[in-house]
């Protein structure tokens, strides 16, 4: 029981230090994931679209033609 | 408790596999470069973290820089908030280790510096004013310049993409206009001075270590600034007996010891291979501790 108790412990005790030292790297990292989500479902997904329209035709400018 | 890695250290060699086999994945659509075509799937709509051209006859997945500037030139929208934030998260997770381990430039520009030929050692302060010249390219050219330079249509040009983007012109002008024939009648000037810029790349490459990643590489901007808080990072710990062989090595001109998240750093590792004692570390998720850290007191 005590084993256990002492097991939790520690698990969240690392787990409580990791949030600690990565504050600055878990909240780019949610900021990011809100941005792909967002982007995601902006205008009914016409982000995505627009960069899949642009992706799979060959880009003139990309390859230096026009 | 710190995840470190200590033991393995992956020799240059290996790391050149690793990066082939990362271009081999990249660029898996192999047929594309017998037909001349590009692949046309829904996977283009997911960005790889390098800087792979997307329309490499090869190419499964898109550029990032050149999704960046499609959708910021497109009339509907000024920002992708979808590439921003996955490119965003690639930086946030492991900084420029792609720039070290996946990148297929980064790669042609490691195996052009093997050349047997004298190298060029950039003085140090040389090298950090030419090294803003990658976030100019960042924040001027991909970001600001669509935003600017519209036309009638409120449309823009991918910029970077048509006028600088080396990897674009290896990996899609080249193969498309040798393999097209309707392309070959179709390059003009602008194809030239593509060329002729990716030659200059190139053979500088010969004599100068990735000099398009040091100077020019938005990509390579973008996950500098994130690397001094990515959560794959570098430690110098207490072994450290401050020879200097780290500095030495490295090919980027960034001294490990005073700064081991340096936004020049590629994570190529040969720091970490060449250190005698074992003092350079890599972790995942977790700064390195007070008492073993030299950071702080050498930076």
């Amino acid at each position: 029981m005590n084993e256990n108790l002492h097991k939790k412990h520690t698990s969240e005790g690392t787990l409580f230090r990791f949030f600690q030292l990565n504050k600055w790297s878990l909240l780019i990292a949610a900021v990011a994931i809100a941005f792909i989500l967002i982007g995601l479902l902006r205008a009914n997904g016409d982000e995505v679209k627009t960069l899949l329209m642009k992706a799979i035709n060959i880009c003139m400018e990309c390859i230096g033609i026009g | 408790m710190d995840k470190i890695k200590t033991k393995k250290k992956i020799s240059p060699n290996r790391r050149h596999l690793i990066q082939a086999l990362g271009a081999a994945v990249f660029n898996g659509h192999f047929k594309g470069f017998i037909s001349g075509s590009i692949y046309k799937g829904s996977l283009k709509s997911i960005c790889v973290p390098v800087l792979n051209c997307y329309s490499c006859p090869g190419a499964l997945g898109a550029c990032p820089i050149g999704s960046l500037q499609a959708v910021a030139g497109s009339a509907k929208f000024n920002f992708s908030f979808y590439v921003f934030g996955l490119i965003a998260l690639f930086g946030i997770l492991a900084g420029r280790f792609f720039c070290g381990y996946l990148c297929p430039f980064g790669l042609l520009q490691d195996l052009l510096h093997k050349i047997p030929t004298p190298k060029i050692k950039v003085p140090a302060k040389l090298n950090r004013i030419l090294s803003f010249g990658k976030y100019l390219m960042l924040i001027g050219v991909v970001m600001l310049l669509p935003l600017i330079v519209r036309n009638s249509l409120g449309m823009s040009d991918p910029f970077f993409c048509k006028y600088v983007c080396p990897a674009g012109t290896i990996g899609g002008g080249i193969p498309l206009v040798v393999l097209n024939p309707a392309m070959r009648e179709a390059a003009g000037s602008l194809f030239v001075w593509k060329v002729t810029l990716a030659i200059a790349i190139l053979v500088l490459s010969v004599f100068l270590y990735r000099v398009f990643c040091r100077y020019l590489c938005p990509l390579g901007a973008f996950y500098g600034i994130l690397q001094p808080v990515s959560f794959y990072r570098f430690k110098i710990n207490n072994k450290c007996i401050d020879c200097g062989k780290c500095a030495r090595v490295c090919k980027m001109g960034v001294d490990p010891v005073k700064s081991p998240n340096s936004p020049e750093c590629i994570r190529c590792r040969d720091c970490i291979h060449e250190c005698p004692t074992g003092a350079i570390e890599s972790c995942f998720g977790f700064k390195p501790s007070k008492e073993t850290s030299e950071e702080e007191s050498h930076g």
